[in-house]
């Protein structure tokens, strides 16, 4: 044992993990955030270890329970593939925020043109979005880093003529996947991370139909007239400017298609003001574009050209299936919708055990087996199940969790059999 | 930016005290309401029309009243705005008076538009210093005379008559006081900084007696960092609703 332990000394140092904690504030609480900072630290190198991603809401220390709503150690799988996390041999960053809670405010045009929603991050309402949604590769990651080093090049002043980058992602796929969900949290995450270099963070959510106006040629100079003011936000550099369009194909249809003339000029003319706004705006260090659609072959192929990161979001596969319904029956425990509370091994416990049939096992397996049996359907569709099965066959205020599963192993049948329906109704 | 405009006022009266603050204040989100088109009447006329239809309406509970179908449609949706405005202001005006009992405010400020980051318009109001939160209040005729000047004053300022009419949108209240001190329902926001959009108005109150005490006492920079934004929880949405149809309830 001694010989592995020298040997492990001897090999290189591994440069310590970074382990990003984010800290909610209280609304109220006008603390500095270094002050908090520092109770954290202390807080967490008493707690020493974790187990993958844990929150803390209750505190020993009466500074914290005053002060702060709850501590996160998050993204850990994004760190390590380790369940356990050592804090002490690590680095922590910790980034101490306060939700914003205006809710979306609407950005007008001209007289009563609501061209798009304007959220102060962090917001509330995305909090535990990024949490929640899951998914099999890592795409989370891949968009932080891509975030991360977007900053960094802009930061050293990389020529942008030498090395060249857009600014923009393209999430696609089938509906119901998560893309416009990941593109929210995804700006909520990076305006937290972000914190110590921006002092706020902002959404706007374009509207794509409202830039399209009834006079004919007069689109075109909407989008200039959004990008004007999108233009506006981003010259304070103290803030973060994320850009979501959604359903992009409807801003940048194809313009091939169009010269065929089955679509009015005007449609080109927004594809090209697009085009040429995107590459305006992509100058500037502290802007991101991020962009969604279900039909990539509706898009212009300039644009698509443009993204840097095309990134195809699939429906779940059993494991994201199987921890998608774990975190719904949690929060129905949480709720007292299912009681007694009972516990439900992970995936990786499962596969620790082998899959062997036990006692403990038992229901597990059973969620897991309907979780293979749920495979195709959507994440959106899968979020919902756990609903309709209360709605259609439980209909009492607690239940115990074995009559829960069977209900939602019923639940998924109907699924099946209602997109069997649909089908043959064409 | 716009260039701002510059408003100096002085009170000359002897003493400040927290009270008159507040109603100046007070003053100056009312006149923002009508003069700035977010209310189609001046602000008492909308508390008087307000009251007087409570008035009917729990004459109408009671039964003792027969009220005419056909301007019941026009109760439901436009005085329901009024009325919603009427309500948020009173709660923040509620709120501003409790503030400025408890704990000096050193200025404040109303944004006109839809976020903090993107106003049209700002104003930013900068009070006398008052030497101690508890100075002998000032009677009410006091507070209303210094309330008139200020109102005055920026009613014949030429420059801020000429700003463009703007459409209805949100008013945002912030206020800046020491981060030590005990402000409730106001929201701490440690990112917020005045914004560089639109067109923007300063006005800075004064006193006689505290005008020569400001050259000599004003904080010194260090202490900066003491002083924090405070946004009000309440956003009052302006409405367009027309004249007629509020003043012919």
């Amino acid at each position: 044992m001694d010989q592995v332990h020298d040997l492990s000394e001897a090999l290189p140092l591994q440069p310590p993990l970074t382990y990003h904690i984010e800290v909610v504030q209280n609304p109220c609480s006008t603390a500095r955030q270094g002050v908090i900072k520092e109770h954290v630290r202390k807080f967490l190198m008493y707690e020493a270890t974790v187990y993958g991603d844990t929150t803390f809401t209750e505190f020993t220390d009466g500074f914290l329970t005053e002060h702060v709503k709850s501590v996160c150690v998050c993204d850990t799988e994004l760190v390590s593939k380790d369940r356990q996390s050592n804090l002490k041999n690590c680095k922590l960053a910790i980034h101490v925020f306060q939700l914003h809670d205006d809710g979306p405010a609407t950005e007008e045009l001209e007289e009563d043109i609501a061209a798009a929603n304007h959220w102060l991050l962090p917001s509330d309402d995305f909090h535990g979005i990024w949490e929640s949604l899951i998914f099999d590769t890592d795409v989370k990651a891949q968009l932080i880093n891509y975030a991360m080093t977007t900053l960094l090049f802009s930061d050293r002043g990389v020529n942008s003529n030498i090395i060249s980058w857009n600014r923009v992602i393209l999430l696609h796929g089938p509906p119901g996947t998560g893309k416009t969900s990941l593109c929210k949290a995804l700006a909520q995450k990076l305006s937290i991370r972000l914190s110590d270099r921006y002092s706020y963070g902002q959404l706007i959510e374009i509207n794509s139909h409202s830039l399209f106006s009834k006079w004919f040629s007069e689109s075109g100079k909407l989008v200039m007239k959004m990008f004007q003011k999108i233009q506006e936000l981003i010259d304070d550099k103290d803030a973060l400017v994320c850009v979501l369009i959604d359903e992009v194909e409807s801003l940048t249809a194809a313009r091939k298609s169009a010269m065929q003339g089955q679509e009015p000029s005007d449609a080109i003319r927004v594809v090209n003001a697009l085009l040429t706004q995107i590459d305006h705006i992509k100058r500037f260090p502290n802007v991101i574009i991020l962009t969604t659609s279900n039909v990539t072959g509706a898009i212009d192929l300039a644009f698509v050209d443009r993204a840097d990161i095309k990134q195809y979001i699939g429906p779940p596969s059993v494991n994201a299936i199987f921890s998608i319904y774990h975190s719904c029956i949690t929060e129905l425990m949480r709720a007292g919708i299912i009681s007694p509370v009972q516990q439900i091994l992970g995936i990786r416990d499962l596969e620790v055990l082998r899959f062997v049939n036990n006692d403990a096992t038992n229901l597990s397996l059973e969620l897991l087996e309907i979780a293979r049996k749920s495979h195709g359907l959507s994440g959106r569709t899968l979020r919902k199940i756990p609903f309709l099965a209360h709605a259609r066959h439980i209909q009492t205020s607690s239940i115990a969790l074995p009559g829960f599963l069977s209900a939602l192993s019923w639940t998924v049948d109907k699924q099946f059999e209602d997109r069997e329906n649909l089908k043959n109704d064409d | 930016m716009a260039n701002e405009v510059e408003i100096e006022v002085n009170l000359n009266e002897s003493g400040v005290s927290q009270s008159m603050n507040s109603r100046l204040l007070r003053g100056c989100i009312e006149y923002l309401l009508y003069q700035r088109q977010q209310l189609p009447i001046p602000y008492h006329e909308l508390v008087r029309i307000v009251e007087d239809q409570e008035k009917l309406c729990d004459g109408l509970e009671a039964g003792l009243i027969e009220r005419p179908l056909a301007s019941r449609r026009s109760l439901n949706t436009e005085y329901k705005k009024a009325k919603k405005v009427y309500e948020d202001v009173e709660c923040l005006f509620d709120h501003i008076n409790k503030l400025f009992l408890s704990t000096i405010v050193k200025s404040a400020m109303v944004l006109l538009g839809s976020t903090p980051v993107s106003p049209k318009e700002r104003y930013f109001v900068k009070f006398p210093v008052a030497k101690e939160v508890n100075t002998a209040d000032s009677s009410a005729r006091v507070c209303n005379s210094a309330c008139r000047k200020l109102i005055r004053s920026l009613i014949s300022n030429q420059e801020l008559g000429s700003f463009k009419d703007i459409s209805p949108t949100s008013m945002l209240v912030f206020i800046q006081a020491n981060r030590s001190s005990d402000v409730e329902w106001f929201r701490p926001k440690p990112t917020f900084k005045p914004p560089h959009r639109g067109q923007s108005c300063k006005i800075t109150v004064s006193t006689t007696s505290c005008s020569e005490q400001l050259a000599v006492s004003d904080p010194p920079d260090h202490s900066m960092d003491e002083w924090l934004w405070f946004q009000a929880p309440v956003i009052i949405r302006g409405t367009k609703t027309g004249q007629e149809s509020v003043s012919s309830l």
